[in-house]
């Protein structure tokens, strides 16, 4: 250890620190600018990196003309009606129902592309709950239904989202369990347009006994149109009660982003067999931000692609097309169907 | 970005440098337990999502416990909160919560009778929640892991009354995860390995060099008698998940603290 008396420097140690107030943002960018023009450029760029579907099959747009034409409509004297409309646009090009503009302090003032719009429903709540599921069923959560029909022969199940409560493998478990004297299940997902993936893969890691290999979620992971990963996606049975009589899946329009999730996880079931109308699609995962403006984005950051190199961003057709019948308010086209179709099952 | 970054580590090594070319003296033996409490200015800004700028205020608390012998000792742990706004919009306000547990080992390298001028290694453990309103998956920003830093930290007896503590200090390395990756509210890790998967969340606690997780830490503080001490924390944390696109985020602390346990052993001064 060395000795010395004088302390030259005492005073300069003092200003240095002084110096360091705030010192971080020295590093930061400044902030960008919230003129029309700043904000096209600060969604673009966004939706130009982080869009995972540019290239996306089943709804091919052409980059690079869709960037010119949209940009020559905007300047700095348009209104925010007007730079919105052009992001409606843009987001009626990618045909992405995950991807919306808002305004987040006055959320009705948004454009999505409405994937459903002009589509018929094929689901009328009101004759499922008189002529299906009753008033004697089991709920759980608040978030699935499930009751008996066709004398105890059929299980039938509705799930019209999987946001509104939890589901444990537990509840799973107790519902199968009711069931283990059927012939089948109805799995009802139509007009679920989504909520927690996690909770809709759960509920399909129940049909199945064996660890099944379903594809590959495609994830953007930079800024370069390549920079892309793929995660492979397994359906691993749970470790409880397993089903493995035949599933009937019924899917309708509003089927969306979860309930994506759910259907591409059964899609290689052996036992599971999709029926009534193609889905709405949103697979994939999404991200969520601000522009400087305060306009509150989301766009698709991924998608799904099963293992024979399907897509279902935009929707996948049944393996049994059925369609409602509107004039007919006593039945659900779709249950009988499922029902015949179990009835009629080995 | 790269000469920003290079402002802020010349302007520390001179710092370091000047600390190193001045001398010092033990303040004594002593065990201390001081519990601090102050306000503090913040600053975030995630280049991956945007340029916006968000600060704010809040408030923090910590607990150190010091061992002075022939090495200095230094327990303690600390919380911060803060409320964050945008520069440049009023919706998407942002509560922050960092936690944080390190022990920090000192070894006196130059002495005077007025001061003392110490390096020693601080290991720690922390936790960082960042939660923005109205947003959906991108609601919470997470880190936590571990880190190795390295202090520098110099005492210095300015009279009979007030002692000076300055310290600086820079992590060389850690482990750690985050949540926020290019896109997805998953590490980019996970998603560069082609990890991801909707079973569980892969664990993914990475080592992280210093060009990757930047963490700054400096403090100067006047001890007044054997009680109280005021002082001036900052801090700046810098993370490149992806190159280019850096999480930034700072604080400037005013704190002022009281000594729990008197067990001073003084030198005078000369």
């Amino acid at each position: 250890m060395r000795t010395m008396k004088k302390f030259p420097l005492f005073p300069a140690v003092l200003l240095i620190l002084l110096f360091l107030v705030s010192c971080e943002k020295i590093a930061m960018k400044p902030n960008p600018g919230t003129d029309n023009l700043s904000i096209y450029n600060e969604y673009w760029k966004i939706l130009d990196e982080k869009y995972a579907l540019w290239d996306n099959p089943q709804a091919p747009v052409n980059k690079d003309s869709l960037h010119q034409a949209t940009l020559a409509a905007v300047d700095n004297t348009i209104s925010a009606d007007s730079l919105m409309h052009v992001f409606g646009i843009i987001l009626n090009h990618l045909k992405d129902g995950h991807s919306w503009v808002e305004d987040a302090a006055n959320p009705h003032f948004y454009v999505e592309y409405k994937f459903y719009e002009g589509v018929p429903r094929n689901l009328d709540q009101k004759v499922v709950d008189q002529y299906y599921l009753g008033t004697d069923y089991k709920d759980v959560d608040s978030t699935m239904q499930y009751t008996l029909l066709h004398n105890g022969d059929i299980g039938y199940v509705q799930v019209r989202d999987w946001l509104g409560g939890v589901i444990l493998d537990s509840d799973v478990d107790e519902m199968l369990k009711y069931f283990k004297d059927t012939k089948g299940i109805i799995f009802d997902v139509r007009g679920n347009g989504g909520g927690d993936p996690l909770m809709a893969n759960l509920v399909a890691r129940h049909f199945t006994h064996e660890k099944i290999y379903v594809g590959y979620e495609r994830f953007k992971t930079g800024p370069g149109p390549d920079d892309f990963s793929k995660s492979d996606q397994y359906l691993n049975p749970a470790s409880g009660v397993i089903y493995t009589k035949p599933v009937m899946v019924l899917t309708n329009i509003i089927c969306f982003s979860a309930t994506t999730l759910f259907i591409y996880n059964l899609r290689y079931c052996p036992n599971v067999k999709f029926i009534g109308a193609r889905t709405g699609g949103g697979s994939g995962s999404t991200a969520d931000g601000f522009l400087a403006n305060g306009w509150h984005w989301q766009t698709s950051v991924s998608e799904f692609i099963d293992k024979d190199g399907r897509h279902y961003n935009n929707g996948m057709e049944p393996d049994i097309a059925v369609a409602l019948d509107t004039l007919n308010s006593t039945r659900d086209e779709i249950i009988d169907a499922a029902i015949l179709e179990i009835l009629e099952s080995k | 970005m790269a000469s920003k970054r290079l402002i802020i580590l010349t302007v520390l090594l001179l710092f370091s440098l000047g600390l190193i070319a001045q001398q010092a003296t033990p303040e004594g033996k002593h065990k201390l337990l001081y519990l601090e409490t102050g306000g503090m200015l913040s600053s975030f800004q995630d280049q991956k999502f945007s340029d916006v700028r968000y600060s704010g205020l809040g408030m923090g608390v910590r607990l150190d416990y010091s061992l002075a012998k022939k090495n200095f000792w230094d327990f303690g742990a600390e919380a911060f909160f803060n409320r964050e706004h945008a520069a440049t919009y009023d919706v998407g306000k942002a509560g922050t919560q960092d936690y944080r547990l390190f022990v920090t080992w000192l070894r006196p390298l130059i002495t005077t009778p007025d001061a003392t001028l110490s390096l020693g290694l601080t290991p720690d453990i922390f936790f960082s929640m960042r939660s923005t309103a109205q947003l959906s998956n991108n609601a919470a920003y997470l880190i936590f892991g571990y880190t190795v830093k390295v202090p520098v930290e110099y005492t210095r007896r300015i009279n009979d009354k007030w002692v000076m503590h300055a310290g600086l200090s820079l992590q060389l390395f850690g482990w750690m995860q985050e949540n926020m990756s290019f896109t997805y509210t998953t590490s980019q890790h996970v998603l560069e390995k082609g990890e991801f998967n909707y079973d569980d969340v892969p664990a993914d606690i990475s080592f992280v060099p210093l060009w990757k997780y930047l963490d700054i830490r400096t403090r100067i503080s006047f001890a007044l008698g054997k009680r109280w001490i005021f002082g001036y924390r900052w801090n700046m944390q810098e993370s490149y998940q992806v190159a280019g696109y850096p999480m930034i985020k700072g604080y400037s602390a005013l704190t002022v603290g009281y000594n729990i346990v008197n067990r001073i052993k003084e030198k005078k001064a000369h």
